[in-house]
């Protein structure tokens, strides 16, 4: 019953218009980058690697896919988020607002099923949502650009050799699914006590702003605190790109995100299982 | 507890802050009624039956269908309940067949297209299956709302003013169809409505509640019985014809040739003596709305259609 209880979700998720947005916008964007990118991407890698220009050669095409896959990471996890909450925000608030627990909840099944069950389409829907966006980035760009060695410019420029770039990549693609899923889980927790979606779309991208301005404010008293902020570990699949990995680091991200998916989603099949459904 | 009482409510209590919703209301409805469930708009009845489906959490009381407590790990009891709360809310973005479908798999199983059919045709949606909910006019949702509560077979089948939004075709068409249920099919239907003459010419049974609490409960018949009635009489004209009051009727108005009385039906055949021995010609005798005056004179309420 609960395996048909997801397929059912997963059958209501993909009936609605505004769960194809989200793959309708990077559909759009990611090749619209890329094209940026044929066009003006020497410039960009010329302009990042000025100040070493000065003291190495640099011979044969710095740009390939797996650079530009990067890039476009970068510039999408930002806008991400907002695609993932229509979706999130939506999951129980959307059920209220029509009106339908009172057809849903007075089944066989019980509320923990159900909630649970909503929770792992809406993952099931996020998963879908990045690998949409990776096989896009990476295929579009493998196909425009080609292969060969990774270029990455951070803090200094690392070269990975080309057999060792798409592991790290199946493991960016595995934690920006985690990133998101913060994401999701927030705005399904916040979906839970109210019965129209909009509040919790809003809610969830107001805490991810305010954690970000927060993240900037470099101030000792704060560095513990920002510690814990989610929207300070969602971008530490960036650290699988180093030549030598940081695997505390990545590791540590890891469990603070998992610990927020594990508190917000207990707490919000409790707090479901308990209210009162008055819509 | 007998299998027989399909449902059992025992002293059950609701509050929303200070406002008791819900005030030790219990009542018992068995195998086989058509049970109405009646009270003025407040009284409780949509809260009721809310807990009865656990949408919402009671503060106090038990409940029992078919003999067994209702709690948290007895879910599948409800595969045995079919029901329609308040107004047919569906997914809009669905076509009615799909709404159907969605709804029947809740119950574990999967229906035949064939069975889907055959009940969106029994509600008269037929020719209407692809057609998006949203639109749908309230009368259709209703439609749509009665074969969700179906579908399954219930042996139990809880509706909320299940003829609201339908046209008077449509609402005839309803009451045929509860009424074939319980009389030809067994099944049980408890029934909230506002419209106390739906109640009164198909419950068998009944319960008044107001302000949380049970007034009355039993056989539609029964408590009827004692009830008074408006009794309208067409005559000839009276002319110097005065009729007084007695102990056993209430005289209301006396016009040129129509005298309204209030009295208990079994009066009736008094009445006609009084009349004919003063020879007054009776053309028609019209007796209505016992269960409204029964129901105002409970709940001192006037807010019934």
């Amino acid at each position: 019953m609960f395996l048909r209880l997801i397929k059912l979700e997963l059958f209501k998720i993909f009936s609605k218009w505004r769960t194809y947005i989200g793959f309708i916008a990077i559909g759009i964007l990611v090749p619209i980058i890329h094209l940026a990118m044929l066009a003006e991407g020497e410039t960009l890698v010329e302009v990042s690697t000025r100040v070493l220009r000065n003291s190495f050669d640099f011979n044969g095409e710095l740009i390939n896919g797996y650079m530009v896959t990067r890039i476009i990471m970068q510039f999408l996890f930002i806008n991400i988020p907002l695609l993932i909450t229509l979706v999130g925000g939506d999951m129980l608030a959307g059920e209220a607002t029509s009106g339908t627990y009172r057809l849903v909840l007075v089944r066989p099944i019980s509320r923990y099923e159900l909630v649970i069950a909503k929770f792992i389409a809406g993952s099931i829907y996020v998963a879908l949502l990045v690998i949409w966006l990776y096989v896009l980035a990476l295929g579009l760009g493998v196909l425009l650009f080609g292969t060969g060695d990774m270029i990455v410019v951070r803090y200094a420029i690392n070269i990975i050799p080309e057999n060792d770039v798409l592991w790290r990549y199946g493991i960016a693609i595995g934690y920006a699914f985690l990133s998101m899923w913060v994401v999701y889980t927030i705005s399904f927790f916040f979906s839970s006590f109210v019965e129209n979606s909009i509040g919790p779309i809003i809610t969830t991208m107001a805490i991810i702003i305010v954690l970000n301005i927060l993240n900037l404010v470099d101030v000792g008293i704060f560095a513990d605190v920002q510690e814990l902020f989610f929207t300070t570990h969602m971008n530490a699949w960036i650290l699988l790109f180093e030549k030598e990995i940081d695997y505390s680091g990545f590791y540590r991200s890891l469990f603070i995100l998992l610990g927020h998916v594990a508190i917000l989603a207990t707490s919000t099949f409790v707090y479901f299982n308990k209210k009162d459904i008055n819509s | 507890m007998d299998e027989n009482i399909v449902l059992k409510i025992e002293d059950l209590h609701k509050s929303f802050g200070s406002f008791k919703a819900v005030d030790g209301l219990s009542i018992q409805v068995n195998r086989g009624e058509i049970y109405g469930f009646l009270g003025p708009n407040g009284a409780g009845k949509s809260t009721t039956i809310r807990i009865i489906l656990s949408l919402l959490k009671s503060d106090a009381g038990k409940i029992y269908f078919f003999g067994k407590r209702l709690n948290e790990s007895s879910r599948s009891l409800f595969s045995r309940v079919g029901c329609l709360v308040e107004k047919p809310d569906f997914y809009l973005y669905l076509t009615a067949f799909r709404n159907l479908e969605y709804f029947s798999e809740l119950y574990g199983h999967k229906f035949t297209k064939s069975q889907l059919y055959e009940y969106l045709e029994i509600v008269g949606l037929k020719g209407r299956e692809k057609d998006k909910v949203k639109t749908f006019s309230l009368g259709m949702k209703q439609r749509l709302g009665l074969a969700q509560a179906l579908i399954h077979d219930p042996e139990l089948i809880i509706l909320d003013e299940p003829t609201n939004g339908l046209d008077p075709q449509g609402m005839r068409e309803v009451r045929n169809l509860l009424t074939d249920l319980a009389v030809n099919k067994g099944k049980t239907i408890f029934l909230s409505s506002h419209i106390l003459k739906e109640v009164e010419s198909m419950a068998t049974s009944m319960a008044i509640v107001n302000k949380g609490k049970t007034l009355v409960e039993g056989k539609v018949h029964e408590l009827l019985q004692d009830a008074e009635t408006h009794i309208y009489i067409e005559t000839n004209e009276l002319n110097n014809f005065t009729l007084n009051n007695s102990n056993d009727f209430e005289v209301l108005n006396v016009e040129k040739n129509k005298i309204e009385l209030k009295a208990n039906k079994n009066t009736i055949p008094k009445i006609i003596d009084i009349l004919r021995s003063n020879n007054v010609d009776i053309y028609s005798i019209n007796s209505v709305n016992s269960l409204e005056e029964y129901f105002i004179k409970l709940t001192g309420e006037n807010n019934v259609s």
